[in-house]
């Protein structure tokens, strides 16, 4: 029984878990995303607007990223449950910030994940994921490099305006 | 029962709150119902139960060399 067991899948049931939960990390962060795009819409952040509709459909790419590694190690993916979605911001400003929060609790519970499969010996779970570390890394940098680009053009006046137009160096 | 079915079925224990067994008015009587094997059964089970078998899925997947704890959980 074991053999055939391992036969059929081939990563831990702990790291299905917490790869589970991480589905429904990212499904969270595309909707997340969706929202801010929408917020950007209405109050007239059209390239950020843009911007964030790209993000909500990478975030659902990486969630499906993990639901079929899930499907191949013949584990068990869950659709997630998405709910508490916030759609309320201050500024423009604010709405950066937050992705930025938003992404560093993604990276952190990406290595989390990592360090659990690497205590248990998960070496699959593990290599799988250097995928997303690296990916964490760049998403943190563009979003650190929009605040920058903030904290320079300023808000004052145009401002706000020239950091929408500005936004469109990182959509490709 | 296949490995599929053995996983849906953890997932399902695993998902049932136990808290809510011994809150009054949450779960009143203490039951839960589980569909297995692409609803060919039907278990109507006590909280003991449902304690037994999470106990019991836990220890099957580590003696089937599946999960990373290798100790007996707590009884
Ligand atoms: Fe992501
Ligand atoms: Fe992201």
């Amino acid at each position: 029984m074991k053999d055939i067991a391992r036969q059929s899948m081939s990563i831990k049931v702990e790291s299905m878990d917490l790869l589970n939960g991480q589905i429904k990390i990212e499904a969270h962060a595309s909707a997340t995303y969706l929202a801010m795009a929408s917020w950007c819409e209405q109050n007239g952040f059209f390239t950020s607007a843009k911007f964030f509709f790209k993000q909500a459909e990478e975030e659902r790419e990486h969630m499906m990223k993990i639901f079929n590694f899930l499907v191949d190690t013949g584990g068990n993916p869950i659709s997630p449950e998405v709910t508490n979605i916030n759609h309320d911001y201050s500024s423009i400003v604010d709405v950066f910030e937050s992705t930025l929060e938003h992404e560093v609790k993604v990276t952190k519970s990406i290595h989390n994940i990592v360090n659990e499969a690497r205590k248990g010996g998960d070496i699959v779970t593990e290599r799988f994921l250097d995928w997303f570390v690296m990916e964490q890394v760049e998403e943190e940098n563009t979003v650190r490099d929009i605040l920058d680009m903030i904290e320079v053009t300023g808000t004052e006046g145009v401002g706000l305006q020239m950091i929408d137009n500005q936004v469109a160096k990182w959509i490709d | 029962m296949s490995l599929c079915q053995l996983l849906s079925l953890r997932h399902k224990v695993m998902n049932i709150a136990i808290e809510d067994h011994f809150h009054g008015d949450l779960n009143a009587h203490g039951f839960e119902v589980l569909l297995l094997c692409n609803k060919k059964h039907l278990f109507i089970l006590n909280t003991l139960e449902i304690l037994d078998l999470k106990n019991l899925i836990d220890q099957s997947f580590i003696s089937m060399g599946l999960s990373a704890k290798t100790e007996a959980v707590i009884q």
